[in-house]
């Protein structure tokens, strides 16, 4: 089984290098280890939730040793020791390559930000600091990092701190700034995804956490906005948000129809027609039009992580949506009914259509 | 060589080469990694069917909804009813798939459920939580045999546990917190064996795994969280009966796992002997909690450590090595 790899390899190489011509160079024996451990690594789910999982579990008992041993009466003991630990993780995953150095540098990396976090936060007892700094730590993570899950708890923390400044300072509505960021990030990389892993090695390896950070990232801010109460926010104007994200949608729907080879003018005029038309109502929620864009850019690149975290998004934001509509059960009856019948009528057309083009 | 191109060996590829961006984007889509017309074309049909038969049902739901407590107790009763025997006869009589007349009758299961609670409410006949969901577990028994059908067995589960819980909250009272988790681990271990069995006869398709695993993790939590109640409570809480059942369903899985070369069990048992472990040398050490919890860390990350190094090696021994 193993030639059959190998062999399975070089005549993908070779067709690469076929496509491309003699200016296509690579290092086989690099990517003959790589696929190697690949494929060795048959369950990575399995291995991943575990090194979470047990992340957490060592962080648990490590901060309650600490707070047995009273190292929590020293601010700066616990801030020093935090960011030691966040350097400390990183040197580790380097220096050992083995996924058991993951799992030890993911631990470490969790207990870095809460010390860190709590040590600042005693010392200066001001939460900007605190978000100012695991912030910062988070970006150097980002950029800096070699472990996928240390990269996707990073992008994690950078937004958490982005968001804890918004709700400090009660500049709620920048909370918009923030998904419209979220979005053309999402929406840029989902669309760009060879150009981004081609460019360089180090954001070759950075590109699958980063877009899963974004999602959940992403999804979070959402679920805020139809949550309000849960961190006392005043967010209005939610038309903003629900404009940037159906912007973003009408062009991820461009980019599949260029892909797609759609030139027909009156086609092209259709789609978008009835993707404006969906999307219309849902303007003032825009947890709707977020879920899809993370559900279908999700299924653009065929990332099914995201798309099943999508989908559940979307099934969850719109059932909220008609909870929170401000109408009697009968008027919602009829929406909800006229929707339904909308959606049968556009699979029946576009059966029809399908079988036209067919003939 | 196709399927054998993955996503990942994209990314390898293209980060220990100069491939271009045009390249990389062709072979995506001609891998069919990245969505092509067709599968966008199936995406979009599903969602549509999808969306609209929900949202209809959803509207119909809300019409009764709001005419519900105008509504005279007869026809209320009767419109259920009038359901159940048009979804059991569509499962029965309709010249469908297998998997849609399965579907149906999962429907009845869920409409006999919905008709006692109706029934609850309109008479107030003082049952209480066990007394219902007992009833409905009777009454959808003899349907879940017979159809056989993985979705309709997990909800069939989900009743029987929640009828066990709400026997220990509200009839036998007495009963503690172990022996009630004793149970659910039992309940759910033996459905998984039941359908490991069958999968190796043959009799269920190995493709559908998620319900082993699902039920699996329930089983697996429940006698994990046995064991470690079991720590900070009274021996006679089950006279020890939750560490048997452990320590033998860890000896069973992972042999089995190791027989079938099933990595979740691989997986799963073993966190569980960690959480375990670590519970029991928190509890010996209570006196001395400084130590105690530098050892469990250690612990914790060694043992972490040595697994995933563990199931890297198995991994490569079943797939081959150069």
């Amino acid at each position: 089984m193993a030639n059959t790899e190998t062999q399975n390899l070089d005549a993908l190489l070779h067709e690469i290098a076929q496509e491309q011509g003699e200016s296509f160079t690579y290092n086989r024996a690099k990517i003959e280890e790589e696929a190697q451990q690949s494929n060795f690594q048959l369950s990575r789910l399995a291995m991943k939730v575990l090194t979470i999982l047990g992340g957490l579990l060592a962080s648990s008992t490590f901060l309650g040793f600490l707070a047995a041993a009273g190292l929590y009466d020293s601010p700066v003991a616990i801030a020093v020791v935090g960011a030691a630990l966040l350097v400390g993780a990183e040197s580790l995953i380097r220096s050992k390559t083995e996924a058991a150095a993951d799992s030890i540098g993911v631990s470490l990396n969790i207990i870095g930000y809460i010390l860190l976090g709590m040590g600042v936060g005693q010392l200066t007892d001001n939460a900007t600091a605190v978000a100012c700094v695991l912030g910062g730590a988070a970006a150097l993570v980002v950029v800096l990092s070699r472990s996928a899950i240390c990269v996707f708890f990073g992008v994690l923390v950078l937004n958490g701190s982005l968001l804890g400044l918004l709700v400090i300072h009660k500049i709620d509505n920048a909370a918009h700034l923030h998904i419209a960021l979220l979005a053309a990030i999402l929406t840029y990389i989902s669309l760009n995804e060879a150009r981004l892993i081609s460019l360089h090695a180090k954001l070759n390896a950075k590109y699958s956490p980063v877009l899963m950070g974004v999602v959940f990232s992403l999804l979070l801010m959402l679920a805020l906005l139809v949550h309000q109460k849960f961190l006392s926010t005043a967010i209005g104007h939610f038309w903003i948000s629900g404009a940037v994200l159906s912007l973003c949608l009408l062009l991820l729907v461009y980019s599949v129809m260029q892909h797609a080879g759609i030139k027909n003018t009156k086609t092209r005029v259709a789609i978008y027609t009835c993707t404006v038309l969906i999307l219309g109502p849902t303007i003032v929620a825009p947890s709707v039009p977020g879920a899809l864009l993370v559900l279908l850019s999700s299924f653009y690149i065929g990332h099914r992580p995201g798309f099943w975290v999508g989908l559940l998004a979307l099934v969850y934001f719109v059932v909220m949506y008609y909870y929170d509509l401000n109408m009697t059960l009968l008027a919602k009856s009829g929406v909800l009914v006229a929707s339904g019948l909308l959606f049968l009528g556009g699979f029946v057309l576009l059966n029809k259509f399908l079988k036209n083009d067919a003939d | 060589m196709k399927g054998n191109i993955t996503r990942e060996l994209i990314y390898t590829i293209a980060r220990h080469s100069n491939w271009q961006a045009a390249g990389i984007a062709a072979k995506l889509r001609s891998e069919k990694i990245h969505a092509t017309p067709h599968a966008w074309t199936s995406f979009i049909r599903l969602f549509l069917l999808g969306a609209g038969a929900s949202f209809t049902l959803a509207g119909i739901i809300f019409f009764f909804a709001y005419n519900w407590a105008d509504m005279h107790k007869f026809v209320k009763l009767g419109l259920i009813e009038l359901l159940l025997v048009a979804t059991t006869a569509a499962a029965l009589f309709w010249k469908g798939s297998k998997t849609t007349k399965n579907m149906l009758l999962t429907a009845s299961t869920v409409l006999v459920g919905v008709l006692f609670a109706v029934f609850g409410q309109i008479y107030q006949t003082g049952a209480n939580a066990f007394d219902f969901f007992s009833g409905w577990v009777y009454f959808v028994v003899l349907w879940v045999l017979v159809a056989n059908f993985q979705p309709l067995w997990f909800i069939f589960l989900a009743l029987v546990n929640t009828t066990v819980i709400l026997y220990t909250q509200q009839v036998a009272t007495h009963w503690s917190f172990a022996a009630m988790l004793d149970v659910l681990f039992i309940l759910n271990a033996a459905a998984v064996v039941v359908w490991e069995f069958l999968a190796a006869k043959g009799r269920v398709r190995v493709q559908h795994r998620w319900f082993p695993r699902v039920v699996g993790l329930a089983a697996i939590s429940a006698i994990t969280l046995s064991m470690i109640s079991l720590l900070f409570s009274e021996f006679k809480a089950d006279f020890g009966l939750a560490y048997l059942l452990g320590v033998g369903m860890y000896g069973v899985a992972i042999w089995h796992g190791l027989r079938t070369k099933d990595l979740f069990y691989l997986s799963a048992i073993p966190f569980s002997a960690i959480i375990v472990v670590t519970g029991i040398i928190l509890r010996m050490g209570e006196h001395l909690m400084e130590v105690v919890l530098m050892v469990a860390t250690l612990f914790v990350i060694g043992s972490i450590t040595l697994l995933i190094q563990y199931l890297g090696k198995l991994n490569r021994k079943w797939h081959g090595k150069y």
